[in-house]
């Protein structure tokens, strides 16, 4: 069991598995890049959302990180939209600015804060993936099968947060 | 698989529905339902409006180790934690340059030292302070991080005027307040020089079309 706890943090010291987030990310966001990916939201009547666009240490790509917050006016989408087809629009929007703007985006990663801000649930995804998507290449299915969720922080949210440890025992 | 975890998976299968069908608090999460439906549905852990707790477990354990690996999905999604200290010290760095605090403006450099951003920030304070060495350090270490990070890639003109735009707002509202303050304050002074400095090299940039720091 010791092992089990102790060793990836002995790891994690000694390099084994790779650069951490906060290495990854340490630079200052793209101002313009965020600002612009900030106004696909707002151009589409979507409050309380922020965009910070991050280059990735080592890489000649960045990371697209959407906060979707509560605690800042976020209130969901427009009841009046068709909710597949707003999901489509922001993602066909990020592509085009991605390809118009050579933002050089790798990933899009999305963050859902509740109205005291905390995360409710955050999943991400390749760009690539959302190319295909926005060009019609794969299914809504398809993409979202290809999604990666934070499966452990939303179940940490829901308040069951027991359910790892007694699993893992 | 014991009892005890038994339980909390039966736990888990009544209220996840709950929350992907309904959302959460006051917020309308609907995007956040639509996903994570579609996507427990497709990953099989969701058939029929019912969870399926040996999936659900599986996918735990996967993740579990996915995160401690530092995989790149995981690296992404952790990546959220770095956004929450760029606003913890983006907040931190505002109520400095509100009280020309540079306690407070080094608290904010310390979570996030190699953001150019920040020692913009951090050299204004320092000249609202009169301590025009330190603003100069502060300058310099900015230059050099958007420097680096130039290397990888991205409009080196664009992002020099950014920053000097930047620079130049955050001088002149200092110089504003300083009047007021304190009017024929010795750091009046040094904020107009540095001021007049950054205004001269964003009209050569608009002359030349080019910049000598990207040269």
């Amino acid at each position: 069991m010791g092992v089990y706890f102790v060793g990836p943090s002995l790891a994690a010291w000694l390099g084994i598995f790779g650069k951490e987030a906060q290495e990854v990310y340490e630079a200052a966001p793209d101002l313009e890049a965020s600002q612009s990916l900030t106004n696909t939201f707002s151009e589409l009547g979507i409050p309380g959302v922020r965009v910070y666009v991050i280059p990735l240490k080592g890489q000649a790509t960045q990371g697209a990180f959407i906060i979707l917050d509560g605690s800042a006016g976020y209130q969901g989408l427009d009841p009046l939209q068709a909710k597949d087809d707003i999901l489509y629009l922001i993602l066909k929007d990020i592509t085009r600015r991605n390809r118009t703007e050579n933002l050089r985006l790798s990933h899009v990663t999305v963050d859902f804060r509740d109205e005291l801000g905390e995360t409710a649930t955050s999943f991400t995804m390749d760009q690539e993936l959302v190319e295909e998507y926005a060009d019609g290449l794969i299914t809504r299915e398809e993409f979202f099968g290809q999604i990666k969720i934070d499966l452990i922080g939303t179940l940490q949210y829901i308040g069951i947060d027991g359910l790892l440890e007694e699993i893992q025992q | 698989m014991n009892k005890k975890p038994r339980n909390l998976l039966l736990t888990l299968i009544t209220i996840l529905p709950i929350f992907f069908l309904s959302g959460c608090g006051d917020v309308d999460l609907d995007l956040a339902a639509i996903v994570l439906e579609s996507w427990a549905e497709h990953n099989g852990l969701y058939k029929n409006g019912k969870f399926s707790p040996y999936p659900v477990a599986q996918k735990v354990a996967e993740d579990t180790i996915g995160d401690i690996t530092n995989q790149e999905e995981f690296i992404q999604l952790d990546g959220l934690d770095v956004i929450r200290d760029i606003e913890k010290a983006d907040n931190l760095a505002a109520e400095a340059l509100a009280d020309w605090d540079t306690s407070k403006m080094s608290s904010a450099v310390s979570i996030r030292p190699e953001d150019w951003r920040l020692r913009e920030q951090e050299g204004v304070v320092w000249l609202a302070n009169a301590n025009g060495a330190a603003a100069q350090t502060s300058f310099t270490k900015a230059d050099e991080l958007l420097r680096e990070s130039l290397q990888s890639g991205g409009n080196c003109f664009a992002l020099r005027r950014t920053q000097l735009e930047n620079r130049l707002f955050a001088l002149s509202d200092a110089i504003a307040t300083k009047k007021l303050e304190n009017p024929g304050g010795p750091e009046i002074e040094v904020l107009q020089a540095e001021n007049r400095r950054v205004a001269d090299e964003l009209t050569m940039m608009s002359t030349n079309q080019q910049s000598d720091f990207c040269q």
